[in-house]
C-alpha cells in the first residue's frame, strides 16, 4: 500500500461495492462532441464529489474524509480511426485514439488544488452500444 | 494504441491502480502538512439518479479488496491479465445498456500546486458517456454522464 497519496476524489460507488462504480449525472450541455470532426470537450463547474483521501480506502471502506467541489476541462482533438468489439463484454463501437488535454482542480475545506495545464496518456473518444444495444 | 500495452502486467501493480484516479500526493507522508483557510461553496450541480439510475457495465477488472469484479476497465495497464480500454477488450463506458457517445482521458502522472504553493503529482481518468440508456425501472432514457 503506497503511503504518498493524500487525496482521492470519486462520487462513490453506488450502491457499494458492486453498484455503478464512480459515475454520476452531468448537465448534457457539460459535453460537446464531433465524432467526425474527431473533437470533444468536456466541462465541469463547481461538481460535488467526495475525498477518501486514498484509492484503498474508497474501495474498502466507502467512507470519505471530505466533500470537495471539482472543476474539470477537457479537449479531445485528433486521432486514429478504429472499430473494436467485444464479444466478451458485449459492446461495440467506432472510436478515435487521439490527444487531449485536460486541466483540472479541487476545493475542499482547508485544501484546493489546481493541476498544471497538460495533456493525456491514452484518449479516446467514440460512439458505442453495449449490452441490450449492441445487437 | 500500441505503445500503452507494455503497461499491460505491469508489475507495479499498487503504482498502475492508483495511477488510473484522481489522486494527488507527494514523495512523502503529508500528515498536518496542509495548512490553509477553509471555505465552501455550494454545489451547482449534484443531482441524484432516483429512479432514472444506469446500470453498471456486468464486467470489469478484479482488484484485490473484494472476490468480484469492480465494474470498470483501466484504460491501459491494470493488474496482469486485465483486460483495458486501449487492447479494445474494456468497455470505456461505465454504463450498461447504453448506445451514445463515450470519452476517455487518463492522466497516469502530472504536478500541479495546492493552495499553499506547494507542488504535487496527481493523476485522472474522467470519462464521458452521452445517449441513451435503460434505466433501473427498464424504460429507455437519455443523459450524461461523468466518471470522475
Amino acid at each position: 500500500m503506497p503511503d504518498n497519496q493524500i487525496h482521492d476524489f470519486n462520487p462513490g460507488i453506488s450502491p457499494f461495492p458492486t453498484g455503478l462504480f464512480w459515475t454520476v449525472p452531468i448537465p448534457p450541455g457539460s459535453v460537446h462532441i464531433d465524432l467526425a470532426g474527431k473533437t470533444a470537450s468536456l466541462k465541469l463547474r463547481s461538481r460535488k464529489t467526495d475525498d477518501y483521501g486514498n484509492v484503498v480506502n474508497a474501495l474498502t471502506t466507502d467512507e470519505e474524509i471530505a466533500e470537495a467541489m471539482i472543476d474539470v476541462d477537457i479537449s479531445w482533438s485528433g486521432g486514429t480511426e478504429v472499430d473494436f468489439s467485444s464479444s466478451t463484454n458485449n459492446f461495440s463501437g467506432h472510436y478515435v485514439l487521439g490527444a487531449a488535454t485536460f486541466t483540472w482542480s479541487a476545493k475542499e475545506p482547508g485544501f484546493s488544488f489546481t493541476t498544471d495545464p497538460g495533456s493525456a496518456d491514452f484518449a479516446e473518444i467514440g460512439h458505442e452500444r453495449n449490452g441490450s444495444f449492441n445487437i | 494504441m500500441d505503445k500503452h500495452r507494455d503497461h499491460i502486467g505491469h508489475p507495479h501493480f499498487w503504482k498502475r491502480t492508483l495511477s488510473r484516479r484522481q489522486f494527488i500526493g507527494s514523495t512523502a507522508a503529508a500528515t498536518g502538512a496542509i495548512v490553509s483557510s477553509s471555505f465552501w461553496l455550494p454545489p451547482v450541480f449534484a443531482a441524484p439518479f432516483a429512479k432514472a439510475d444506469p446500470q453498471p457495465i456486468p464486467g470489469g477488472t478484479l482488484l484485490p479488496f473484494q472476490p468480484t469484479p469492480f465494474h470498470f476497465f483501466f484504460p491501459t495497464g491494470g493488474p496482469p491479465g486485465a483486460q483495458t480500454i486501449a487492447s479494445g477488450e474494456g468497455d470505456p463506458s461505465l454504463i450498461n445498456d447504453f448506445n451514445g457517445f463515450v470519452g476517455v482521458a487518463d492522466v497516469s502522472q502530472g504536478t500541479g500546486t495546492d493552495g499553499t504553493g506547494r507542488s504535487l503529482l496527481w493523476a485522472a481518468d474522467v470519462r464521458f458517456m452521452k445517449g441513451s440508456y435503460v434505466g433501473a425501472e427498464g424504460d429507455t432514457r437519455t443523459g450524461a454522464f461523468a466518471f470522475i
